[in-house]
């Protein structure tokens, strides 16, 4: 790390009091939410309690949507997101999304892989080569596509598609990675596969995944967010590790939707 | 029962429209192609872009300087129009405010409305005399040029801008999510994802181009020529049809269809090079 930048603690992401408006729209309130780094978090509610949104504002996604309108703060790395000085284009390169619908590009592969190394600064072509080897190698594809970097990227399968995007928000080398149901789309076993890829991403990136799938949470995170729609409105009801949270969760409410009573 | 008659009305009615339409174009090709059999059989078809003039009524043929004509109109308006019509589609659809889009977007549709006459008014009488101040005769290739390409532009900005708007908004927020800036978001993504809808706007405004016929009748001068420079005046196939059917007879009343014939070759290449570009996307 450069000497200065702001010293790191063990999060590397921390909200106080976030709120999020869509025009006059509460969307979220007063989310304190502390993220472990190297660790898996996985954010699990019923559908409606903002955890999309909360995702998408630690990018600063939110910026694409003109009445969206963020309060409270947010530190990633101990960086101030919206602070007027923030370079989103960097900030979006440490901080990579994988969305629920895979979205390769309509191009070919090899043009998905290559086109965010080259618009961050990867001219050489030698250097883009290996970066993608590596990371389709990390992600599991390269044995399936290697004979075929030139086809449409359309033309993978669901699985192989959504493990392609992550590829591709790899090679970026981000630090953390946010993931909004990755496996949501999935037969059981590209979503192993995903499944298993995370496990093997852990430590080296701080990872913040979205789920529906409880039983997903409990085998991949080792910590857990438990968000509910109060009113309309999203709101963290209690994060803790995620043995904690399923077994012994402090909130009764957190109890119910974990052993499937309420949600 | 009655689901599956309404249904079958229904594919009949479709099958019969289709072939319809189908059938009209077959027809145009074969009434061109009997009224012009007679002089293809007469003279050797090669003569047509080979002889050295157009005296038809004296047994000369030579199309060639109004295929190079119509050619050289279209080719120019499309390179006059085609990155105008894009830039402008970019801005209304990534740039520009709403409202401003919004109004945008309402003059191309009245701008693409307005008939070529008025548009060959305009070149007659404002157009041409600014270029004959540069280089007389003002009437000229570079006339026909400038208003088919401003005639053109509405249909090329607003198919790119229909394009543009169906390019889904998950490439855009993936490729936001990648730390691409803007600009690369529309250069990158956008324009690439869109590239199948804004050729075919770019093959129907060249398809209009070449069948213009009263904006080239009024601004280019119908000149039989090869042009050697834009100042020069030009005539087309189209202008050439409209110019000589009132009083053509026998052979040259066939050589007319011939241009005719012509035409429809031009727009038939322009339609497969679209088609080829178009295969190209959907392989990649």
């Amino acid at each position: 790390m450069n000497k200065g930048k702001p010293k790191l603690n063990q999060y590397s992401i921390e909200t106080q009091k976030l709120n999020l408006f869509y025009g006059k729209t509460p969307v979220l309130k007063e989310v304190n939410l502390q993220i472990k780094r190297g660790l898996v978090t996985s954010i699990i509610g019923p559908s409606g309690s903002g955890k999309t949104s909360f995702l998408t504002v630690l990018n600063r996604l939110t910026d694409l949507i003109p009445a969206a309108r963020v309060d409270g703060s947010v530190f990633v790395n101990g960086e101030n997101l919206f602070a007027p000085d923030v370079d989103t284009i960097q900030l979006r390169r440490r901080v990579g999304m994988i969305f629920q619908k895979p979205v390769p590009f309509p191009f070919s592969i090899q043009k998905n892989m290559v086109l965010p190394l080259r618009e961050h600064g990867m001219k050489d072509r030698r250097q883009q080569a290996e970066r993608v080897e590596t990371v389709l190698r990390d992600v599991g594809l390269w044995e399936e596509v290697k004979d075929r970097l030139s086809h449409s990227a359309g033309l993978l399968s669901g699985g192989q598609q959504q493990r392609l995007c992550i590829a591709r928000a790899l090679a970026l080398k981000p630090e953390i990675l946010l993931m909004d149901e990755p496996c949501s789309a999935l037969d059981p076993i590209s979503t192993a596969a995903i499944e298993s890829l995370i496990q093997s991403l852990k430590g080296r990136y701080t990872i913040v995944i979205v789920t529906h799938n409880l039983a997903q949470a409990r085998r991949i995170s080792d910590e857990t967010a438990f968000f509910w729609n109060v009113e309309g409105i999203g709101q963290l009801v209690e994060s803790a590790p995620t043995e904690i949270l399923f077994e012994a969760p402090a909130d009764p409410l957190t109890k119910a939707y974990v052993h499937g009573i309420r949600g | 029962m009655s689901l599956a008659r309404t249904e079958r009305m229904l594919y009949a009615g479709c099958r019969l429209a289709s072939i319809c339409s189908g059938l009209i174009v077959l027809f145009i090709g074969f009434f061109l192609f009997k009224e012009s059999l007679p002089l293809l059989l007469k003279i050797n078809p090669m003569r047509f872009l080979n002889d050295p003039g157009w005296h038809p009524t004296e047994g000369q043929f030579g199309l060639f300087p109004m295929f190079a004509g119509s050619l050289l109109i279209t080719v120019g308006a499309m390179i006059v129009a085609a990155p105008l019509g894009i830039i402008l589609a970019v801005f209304c659809r990534f740039f520009a405010p709403r409202k401003i889009a919004n109004a945008y977007q309402a003059l191309l549709s009245v701008l693409s409305g307005i008939p070529s006459v008025v548009f060959g008014l305009w070149g007659l009488v404002v157009l041409a005399p600014i270029i004959r101040h540069v280089q007389p005769p003002g009437v000229s290739l570079l006339a026909g040029v400038l208003v088919l390409a401003v005639m053109i532009l509405p249909t090329i900005a607003l198919s790119a801008n229909a394009a543009m708007t169906s390019v889904p908004f998950e490439y855009l927020q993936g490729a936001a999510a990648l730390g691409f800036s803007k600009w690369q978001r529309v250069w990158g993504v956008a324009i690439p994802a869109a590239r199948p809808g804004i050729v075919t706007g770019m093959i129907l405004g060249a398809g209009r181009a070449i069948g213009e016929t009263m904006v080239v009748l009024m601004v280019c001068g119908n000149v039989v020529q090869v042009p050697d420079s834009v100042f020069d005046p030009v005539r087309t196939l189209t202008a050439n049809i409209a110019l000589e059917m009132s009083y053509a007879l026998s052979d040259h009343r066939a050589a007319l269809f011939v241009s005719g014939l012509m035409l429809l070759f031009v727009v038939m290449g322009f339609v497969a090079i679209s088609e080829s570009i178009r295969a190209k996307v959907i392989e990649k």
